[in-house]
């Protein structure tokens, strides 16, 4: 599976989804490479790697056009690609990574600002698929709220949206997650708070079997 | 966890690389000239004419292709 993290707006928790998940497919045993843009996810897998011998996965930095070309060799090379994009239309990183992917999976904040900036990055997809005809998007609640309407009021709202599917559930406002972070762990392997892990296991879950459903659609 | 295997990778044409390249090079480019800011720079002129052949190649205004070139350099620098 080639999987972009991506929203064009910025702290969404694009790169804490790309290096958990990462680290969830390298646990089930995948061969993962994460291909990181900006260099927030190489840090990460550096420090990972300090804390504990290895990472589990390889991680390389690519911008622009040639997250395209690279693609190329590298599809065949690894059995899942995770690609963190960060936010802005600028490098052309995002537009590239678009052409190449399976899935785009665009995280959105329970907030009036990532509900707008998810609905331009819908359009960007959408122009995308002008080139990659396969390119699914899937939105997830990220960084969710506890309690109060607002949870719901996004979901009803990205519903509307053609085109974007809604993952069958959400991410909590976890401290887990920047806490597991901190220490160059995922939420998988941090024993805090078992409720992040089970999120977390079950995202992985979902997009892996949602491509294997439409995986026909490739060949 | 379900595992998914591994898909066929479809190989590109010249025409759908060529389309791709065009989405690619949109990039930093505004449908308004809103929230841009003029800003004088000076560039050797041989430097200026290789950044107007490729911007030329493609398809994009100069403007464009320094911001591209701008934006691409920060995110390799980790900013």
């Amino acid at each position: 599976m080639i999987l972009t993290v991506g929203n064009l707006k910025g702290g969404v928790g694009k790169t804490t989804l790309a290096v958990n998940l990462t680290i969830a497919f390298a646990q089930a045993g995948r061969d993962v490479l994460l291909i990181d843009a900006e260099g927030t996810a190489l840090g990460f897998t550096a420090l990972r790697a300090s804390n504990r011998g290895e990472s589990g996965y390889t991680a390389v930095s690519l911008q622009g056009a040639a997250i395209r070309q690279q693609m190329k060799q590298l599809a065949s090379k690894y059995e899942d690609i995770i690609l963190d994009i960060g936010g802005e239309d600028a490098s052309g990183s995002l537009r590239a990574a678009f052409t190449v992917s399976d899935i785009v999976l665009v995280p959105v904040e329970p907030r009036s600002f990532s509900l707008w900036r998810t609905e331009e990055t819908l359009e960007l997809i959408n122009a995308a698929r002008q080139i990659n005809d396969r390119l699914r998007a899937i939105a997830i609640l990220n960084e969710a709220d506890y309690q109060g309407q607002d949870n719901k009021e996004t979901l009803t709202a990205l519903t509307a949206l053609e085109g974007l599917e809604i993952a069958p559930l959400t991410i909590g406002r976890r401290k887990a997650f920047p806490n597991a972070a901190a220490a160059g762990l995922s939420v998988l392997e941090y024993k805090g708070d078992p409720k992040a892990a089970d999120e977390l296991q079950r995202l992985a879950a979902f997009l892996s079997s949602s491509l294997e459903y439409h995986s026909d659609i490739r060949t | 966890m379900a595992i998914a295997t591994n898909p066929k990778r479809k190989t590109f044409s010249e025409e759908e690389e060529s389309k791709a390249a065009a989405f690619i090079a949109k990039a930093g480019e505004q449908k308004t000239e809103g929230n841009r800011k003029p800003t004088m720079i000076r560039i050797p002129p041989e430097l200026l004419k290789r950044i107007d052949e490729g911007a030329r190649r493609l398809g994009i205004s100069r403007s464009a292709f320094i911001v591209q070139s701008a934006a691409e350099k920060l995110e390799r620098m980790g900013n």
